[in-house]
């Protein structure tokens, strides 16, 4: 009986030792959820769980010199296999050379050989490498928001972004005055960035986080009015790209980027138009961009457009659609001063 | 009182060992990616990332609602057919609801095209079909 009466107390314990222990990770990490005032979003990243060494052939080799390429101190090769972007899954003598210049820099002893202190180096690259740009999370804001859930970490075995760090988007607001604030938004941001506006160069400045930096242009600053082609440099590398050029307009007038503050009625039939109610809508020239098109040169009375959502998509797209089902069009009121800082949405039922 | 000290003992180890499988039993709660299955309404190239703005029709029977996503190339595993951009075709995967990575060109900069989430692994089917 006394037995039987023990080992219930012990069971009803346990339980609540489980509990316990399940409250209290709840609440250590809400707390650490609390603390990050910047939430943080990632891909799912790749994790090196196994030992590698030369003469090994598997894909863990091919994100072992993803990894190696992406700082020049360490990259596999310079042209050719294993070099960026041709990573090969063999570990020959160009990836234990590589390893052991990793290795080296992070003052592990220079084996070539792939253990638990490298893997744990590398594990804490990786996932710097790959953190998703929240900056669209932190900056878009809209009337009618988007349903989303917020994700903090996600681990497991997942390919390996690629994508070039920093990246620049956008800055905020577009046109300045010299001595005016403005936001550089992008991803990839180290604790030390120089910024390019144009041929000036402005080094050594700390970001608020990895996808924003805010910035001053010094009043004193020989920088003369006009428009510049900005980008970011770290020692991940340049955000510049070919295709796009991110400009600041410095000027003595700036004029303020559109904001959009409503968009009525929320739900279309096809035939009927919509009314985007706000300010820095310039009298033409304004133009709705959507994921499915856009729609040029709308004129405006400053403060109101006026557009047909149904005339942004495709007939084709339409008969993809169920009857009487309505889809959701977000938009941007885009004219000569910028893009809106926040998006439109309407739903349209077809 | 031999007895006594290995069961005190006994009962410390199982509450301890109880206490580490709740915490941990919370922890491992990764948020892990949701599933989607959709017909591809609409597609269009995310200019400044890199990536593609993938629209799905609205689903009349399934736990998505249609809409659009982030197709990342350097990021969403891939699998048979690869019919990615062909309106039409089906397309089954997960997604992490929430991220945003579809950004266009706009004068003077990007700006964001707001998606329900980024994909993580999407299949398609060969031909399209009607709907």
């Amino acid at each position: 009986m006394n037995k039987k009466l023990l080992l219930s107390v012990v069971g009803a314990l346990c339980f609540g030792a489980f509990i316990c222990g399940a409250v209290v990770s709840t609440v250590l990490k809400a707390q650490n959820e609390i603390a990050s005032t910047t939430p943080s979003f990632s891909y799912p990243t790749f994790s090196f769980q196994k030992n590698l060494k030369f003469g090994d052939n598997n894909q863990d080799i091919r994100q072992l010199q993803i990894v190696l390429n992406r700082d020049a101190d360490t990259h596999v090769s310079s042209s050719g296999v294993g070099s960026s972007g041709q990573e090969s899954n063999y570990f020959g003598q160009l990836t234990t050379n590589a390893v052991m210049r990793f290795q080296t820099k992070y003052g592990i002893s220079a084996t070539g050989f792939v253990g638990v202190l490298t893997r744990t180096k590398l594990n804490q690259i990786v996932p710097a490498m790959v953190t998703m740009s929240t900056s669209a999370n932190q900056n878009i804001s809209t009337a009618s928001s988007l349903s989303t859930s917020t994700i903090s970490v996600v681990s497991g075995a997942e390919p390996l972004t690629k994508e070039p760090l920093p990246r620049l988007y956008t800055v905020r607001p577009q046109q300045i005055k010299k001595g005016d604030n403005f936001t550089l938004v992008g991803a990839g941001f180290e604790t030390e960035n120089t910024i390019h506006i144009g041929s000036n160069v402005f080094p050594h400045i700390l970001p608020q986080d990895s996808n924003n930096i805010s910035f001053t242009i010094p009043a004193a600053s020989t920088i003369q009015n006009g428009t510049y082609e900005v980008w970011v440099e770290n020692k991940q590398g340049v955000s510049k790209i070919s295709n796009q050029s991110i400009d600041l307009i410095i000027t003595d007038n700036p004029q303020p980027t559109p904001v959009i503050s409503s968009v009525l009625p929320a739900t279309v039939s096809e035939a009927e138009m919509v009314t985007v109610t706000g300010t820095g809508f310039t009298s033409d020239g304004n133009d709705i961009v959507s994921g499915f098109g856009t729609i040029k040169n709308l004129p405006s009375n400053g403060n109101q457009i006026t557009f047909s959502p149904k005339s942004l998509i495709s007939a084709e797209a339409v008969a993809r659609v169920p009857a009487g089902r309505a889809i959701r069009i977000d938009f941007y009121v885009v004219n000569a001063n910028g893009a809106s800082n926040v998006f439109g949405s309407v739903n349209l039922k077809l | 009182m031999k007895k006594n000290i290995s069961t005190i003992c006994l009962i410390i180890l199982l509450l301890a060992v109880s206490f580490t499988v709740g915490f941990f039993a919370t922890e491992t709660q990764a948020v892990v990616p949701l599933g989607f299955s959709g017909h591809l309404m609409w597609w269009l190239p995310c200019t400044c990332s890199g990536s593609l703005y993938l629209f799905y029709a609205p689903n009349v029977d399934s736990s998505f609602p249609g809409g659009p996503l982030n197709y990342a190339p350097y990021a969403t595993i891939t699998y048979s057919y690869y019919n990615m951009i062909t309106p039409g075709v089906w397309h089954l995967g997960t997604y992490l609801p929430g991220v945003q990575g579809c950004w266009i060109i706009v004068p003077h900069g990007c700006a964001p095209l707001p998606v329900l989430g980024q994909e993580v692994q999407v299949g398609t089917s060969m031909l399209p079909t009607p709907f």
